[in-house]
């Protein structure tokens, strides 16, 4: 049965009514939009006296009824935050200072520039901007807890401090089983046994955003009906767009259609909300599935029209964007808001859950290859041959997707967080790389990120800053001091004691002020079990509240101390006061210094156990430290491995290492990756490094990039091996990797900075070679031949 | 216990054998083919090398050897006297730049097949093994069974690619131990195969047969033919040793080598000179085609 299915899937093309949508909406220029910032000033105006609960949930439902709303009259899914596609939208609630700064040069940036209509300047500076001053989260953040934030700030970036949280995913099977009405009229069956007035406030808060919830669905009904007016060419989709949007403020979706324009109504209803980045649809080829099975049996539907469906939701995915201040956009370059969508992994029993939407999924995938979703794999032991194999497929098309997730470590690691085997089971991917349980968890996943490089640069050097000569951390000597391995070992943990508790306090005061103004209870209505404890979830209404810190960066504190460990003390070939001035110096005045350290010390990512090993004993001694403490909503808090683009102003704080990295220079990129181009032995043996560092210590997320070459997928062959590589990688048990398929252009860049690229192979027949040890007019012919590969 | 001269191990081999490889290439060969892909593998003993494309000329090495087997010249690059060379590897530790490297080192079959054992997860994963290469890896025949047999309690499959010239004796010592053997054949005609290897191949084509006969699966046993543009890749060639596969037996797979041009960096780094034509290219795909229908005219299944 699935072998004839995939059999159908293969062939597929895009339709032309799919490859006309994408072509509009990429043309269409994208604005800074004030809409709503409008309309909720203008709500918190008239309410000022009243709950922040209440006055969020009446800004949200006024939204829901006034904001401008539009339609493709081709569209097969319906539905978005604004009227122009890819809008960049305000929103005062949390933060507006960097909009004041930069309204001006948003058309003109770098990256991700938004046009801005001349008016909407001063809109902003006269309608909004004044009202917000020391209401926003930012302001009170500032207000309150910003000498804190700051004291730390070089070795601790405390998140979230300026926009809503997200990073969640909601219960979209419920949602789509139940509908806006159906949770209303629970909703409404717990206000009236409600006793408290906090409790009957949020119920009631429900209750009002599901009742907009609902005349917002009506209102694309309404619009659906004038287009099929409009466009007799379109007339029979717009009426069955009106139909569906009619039923679905009414009652569930039934068939495959409907249910996937219930799931998008609620993630563009959800950004209504919050604004944030990352609310996740999770594992939809496993809720989306009974509805395609039966409309399937029903003979309603085939895979051609199931996948333009859903090519129509990929296309969606791309419509919300998020709009971040120059300097995060330079770093999350794209406007990445991390619709991140699951495939395959195993079901509640721990059977394989993979279906015919998994492949349908990747299908999508392949002929829309937008950055949007953020497409997740999930492997275990169990995966079918033939998913690893489209998947190897699909990855080898270039862009990095689907990543790949590992059940096999994810699930116990999620379990030894007190999450339940079923819910783990069911784990989803919010944002990027972070872990969740589905539909019932505020993981906070990014609370915070510590950068244990920045501690151990403060540990040689007696807590003062390499860069700037600053006291940052207690003065526990100099590498000078040092008579042992085990003396510099002990400064490095009193450092990474002192930032610790500061980090956890200024954590908890942020979420503090996300909880008084930022209540968001459409979210928390799509969130077990807000309802049945009457509890925002940002309260701590979900079954399952963590936080997560992410541990920066295994590659070059296990690189670094292996050099010191060797080099200083096991073979004395470096004396430890040249090695501190070299360090202070930026290896100005010592480049052999430097050559000895990145040549003539082992390296992570190079299978070397004792270097590896290294790297494993400071991320558990980091994340141990968390046992038995809670956040500040009752939950625990766990470690996480990834930074995925803030290795490079992570790096920029800190200055010279042992590992040979200048100072300033990135750190190794994604979290659990070695240091760029240091590692020498090939895939296998950088993934037997990566499986040393437990992946229990990863339960946030962890990322570790790979590179391949496109020529590696052009045969049956290459496919094949690449599948036993992820089956492999499953065998050792590593949360996570994604692959970067190497273009042209990083051939190029290789050629330009081949120290960067040292590690980067080519393999044709019975032969490999380094890229960069080739002649020029090698590079030159591999770079052609690999144009023609990638093609 | 034996002891064997290893000149590299690559792990995540792709095209020696089924699956995800780990390669071993064993130094000394007896034949010096003009394109041989790994040069530093012909001469059976450790030589210390200095590479063009890292050494900066800083004269370090010249002033640590204690045995003058290094000396400075004036454009900075080492001299290195062979003679002198104890191969005591302290230019190498001390070389800042990793430009000196010995071709070689000398292992124990306990030691090698233990570190063969680090991809394990992937050849099973995979359905990959162990690949022995070189050089012509029967040379070290005994060694080769050592570490084969070694690998075998472990589970993990074991193929070679040998040129076969060599005494049948080493062949036969592996005969048990190695699963899948890929056995070059490179020129039919006696004349030019010892114009463009050093020997004639008499003993080359005897063993095969008698190879083939004593396999008798032939699952275990792999042709490859070399495409080297201007020395095998002629018609009268390609069809004198399909004729002699298929008078063995028409099912033998054979598999066509495309030239592969990245040899020629490694031959200017190590200052070799080099048998082909520096501007020769990889055939395209219309001439691949070309050779594996006159490979096809004569046998079963042309890789």
């Amino acid at each position: 049965m699935l072998e004839l299915r995939r059999a159908e899937v293969s062939p597929l093309a895009m339709t032309r009514r799919i490859a006309g949508l994408k072509e509009r909406m990429l043309a269409e220029p994208r604005y800074l939009s004030l809409e709503q910032a409008l309309i909720v000033t203008e709500v918190y105006k008239r309410h000022g006296n009243e709950s922040a609960p209440r006055k969020r949930s009446l800004a949200l439902a006024e939204t829901m009824r006034r904001i401008a709303i539009a339609i493709d009259p081709a569209e097969l899914i319906v539905g978005n935050r604004t009227a122009g596609v890819r809008a960049g939208v305000v929103f005062p609630e949390a933060g507006i200072s960097w909009i004041d700064k930069e309204i001006e040069t948003l058309p003109s940036r770098p990256q991700d520039k938004f046009n801005v209509h001349p008016e909407d300047v001063a809109t902003f500076r006269e309608a909004i901007l004044p009202f917000w001053k020391g209401k926003s989260l930012e302001d009170a953040v500032r207000a309150e807890a910003g000498p804190l934030v700051d004291a730390i700030g070089k070795v601790v970036k405390i998140n979230q401090k300026d926009h809503a949280q997200g990073h969640i995913c909601p219960n979209v099977a419920e949602w789509i089983a139940v509908g806006p009405k159906g949770l209303q009229r629970r909703a409404g069956a717990k206000l009236a046994a409600a006793k408290d007035r906090e409790g009957i406030e949020f119920y009631a808060s429900v209750m009002a955003v599901l009742d907009a919830a609902c005349a917002f669905m009506l209102r694309y009904a309404e619009l659906a009906k004038d287009l099929a007016e409009k466009h007799p060419e379109w007339r029979d989709n717009m009426l069955e767009a009106a139909r569906i949007c009619g039923k679905l403020a009414e009652r569930p979706a039934d068939t495959f259609h409907e249910a996937v324009q219930s799931m998008w109504f609620l993630f563009a209803l959800l950004h209504l909300e919050s604004n944030a980045s990352s609310f996740s649809p999770g594992r939809a080829d496993q809720y989306l599935f009974p509805y395609f099975k039966n409309d399937l049996d029903a003979g309603r539907i085939d895979a051609p029209r199931a996948l333009e469906i859903l090519e129509a939701l990929w296309l969606k995915f791309n419509q919300i964007v998020y709009l971040r201040n120059s300097h995060s956009a330079s770093f999350f370059a794209g406007f990445p808001i991390g619709f991140n969508v699951a495939l395959g992994g195993v079901d509640e029993n721990g059977g394989d859950a993979t279906n015919e939407l998994s492949y349908l999924f990747l299908k999508a995938q392949e002929h829309i290859g937008l950055p949007q979703p953020n497409l997740s794999a999930r492997l275990h032991q169990g995966s079918p041959q033939a998913l690893l194999e489209e998947c190897a497929r699909v990855i080898g098309k270039g862009g990095g997707m689907p990543q790949v997730f590992n059940d096999e470590s994810i699930v116990p690691a999620l379990m030894a967080r007190g999450i339940s085997g079923g819910d783990a089971r069911n784990y989803a991917i919010v944002g990027c790389v972070e872990l969740t349980a589905t539909g019932n968890m505020l993981g906070w996943s990014d609370a915070a990120m510590f950068n244990l490089s920045k501690a151990l640069e403060l540990a040689m050097n007696d807590g003062r800053c390499l860069i700037t000569g600053a006291q940052m951390g207690p003065g526990t000597g100099t590498l000078e001091d040092f008579e042992t391995y085990a003396d510099l070992e002990d400064a490095f943990r009193a450092q990474i004691d002192f930032f610790f508790e500061k980090m956890l306090r200024a954590c908890e005061k942020v979420e503090a002020i996300h909880q008084r103004l930022l209540p968001s209870a459409l979210l928390s209505a799509v969130i077990d079990d807000c309802l049945d404890k009457g509890v925002d979830v940002t309260r701590g209404g979900a079954r399952y509240n963590l936080s997560g810190i992410q541990a920066i960066q295994v590659a070059n504190v296990a690189d670094s101390l292996a050099a010191v460990k060797k080099l200083v003390y096991d073979e004395g070939k470096i004396d430890r006061t040249d090695l501190l001035r070299a360090l202070r110096e930026d290896f100005a005045g010592s480049p052999e210094l430097r050559l000895r350290l990145l040549n003539k010390a082992p390296k992570y990512g190079n299978d070397v156990a004792w270097v590896d090993e290294i790297g494993n004993r400071w991320i558990s001694y980091f994340a141990g430290k968390f046992e038995g403490m809670r956040n500040y909503r009752g939950g625990p808090y766990h470690t996480g491995l990834y930074t995925v683009s803030a290795h490079v102003p992570m790096g920029a704080n800190v200055g010279a290492s042992a590992d040979g990295r200048r100072s300033g220079a990135p750190l190794a990129d994604g979290g659990m990756s070695a240091v760029y181009g240091r590692d020498v032995k090939g895939p296998t043996a950088l993934l037997k490094s990566v499986s040393r560092i437990d992946s229990g210590l990863g339960s946030n997320g962890t990322l570790l990039n790979m590179k391949f070459l496109p020529q590696f997928f052009a045969t049956r062959e290459g496919i094949g091996k690449f599948a036993s590589l992820l089956r492999a990688f499953v065998g050792l048990r590593i949360n996570h990797v994604q692959f970067n398929v190497v273009a042209r252009e990083d051939l190029l860049a290789a050629q330009e900075r081949p120290e960067e690229y040292s590690g980067l192979t080519i393999r044709v027949a019975g032969y490999t070679a380094y890229f960069t040890e080739l002649a020029r007019e090698l590079q030159d012919e591999i770079i052609a031949r690999t144009t023609y590969e990638g093609a | 216990m034996s002891t064997g001269t290893v000149f590299d191990i690559q792990r995540f081999s792709l095209h020696d054998g089924p699956g995800i490889r780990t390669t071993v290439f064993l130094k000394g060969c007896p034949l010096s083919c003009a394109w041989c892909q790994n040069p530093e593998g012909i001469d059976g003993t450790i030589r210390l090398w200095n590479f063009d494309n890292l050494c900066v000329g800083c004269g370090r090495c010249a002033e640590l050897c204690r045995n003058g087997a290094l000396s400075s010249t004036p454009g900075g690059r080492p001299r290195i006297d062979r003679g002198r060379c104890v191969r005591c590897g302290s230019c190498i530790e001390e070389c800042l730049h990793n430009a000196l490297a010995l071709d070689g080192f000398v292992m124990d079959d306990r030691a090698l097949a233990a570190r063969l054992l680090d991809d394990r997860q992937f050849f099973s994963a995979s359905g990959g093994g162990v690949t022995f290469s070189g050089g012509e890896p029967l040379v070290q025949a005994a060694f080769v069974r050592d570490i084969a047999k070694r690998l075998e309690s472990d589970r993990i499959t074991v193929a070679i690619e040998t040129a076969l010239h060599i005494p049948w004796e080493n062949v036969a010592t592996v005969l048990d131990a190695v699963d899948l053997f890929h056995v070059d054949l490179k020129i039919f005609d006696p004349d030019r195969h010892r114009r463009a290897t050093g020997f004639g191949n008499r003993l080359i084509f005897e063993n095969f047969r008698r190879l083939a006969e004593a396999l008798a699966d032939s699952e275990r046993l792999r042709v490859r033919l070399p495409l080297i543009p201007g020395f095998t890749d002629d018609r009268d060639n390609i069809s004198g040793i399909v004729d002699f596969i298929a008078g063995i037996d028409p099912g033998l797979k054979v598999e066509l080598m495309n030239f592969n041009p990245l040899g020629e960096a490694k031959y200017r780094r190590m200052r070799l000179p080099y048998g082909v034509s520096a501007d020769a290219k990889p055939y395209d795909d219309n001439a691949m085609r070309g050779f594996r229908n006159m490979a096809l005219e004569r046998l079963d299944t042309v890789l």
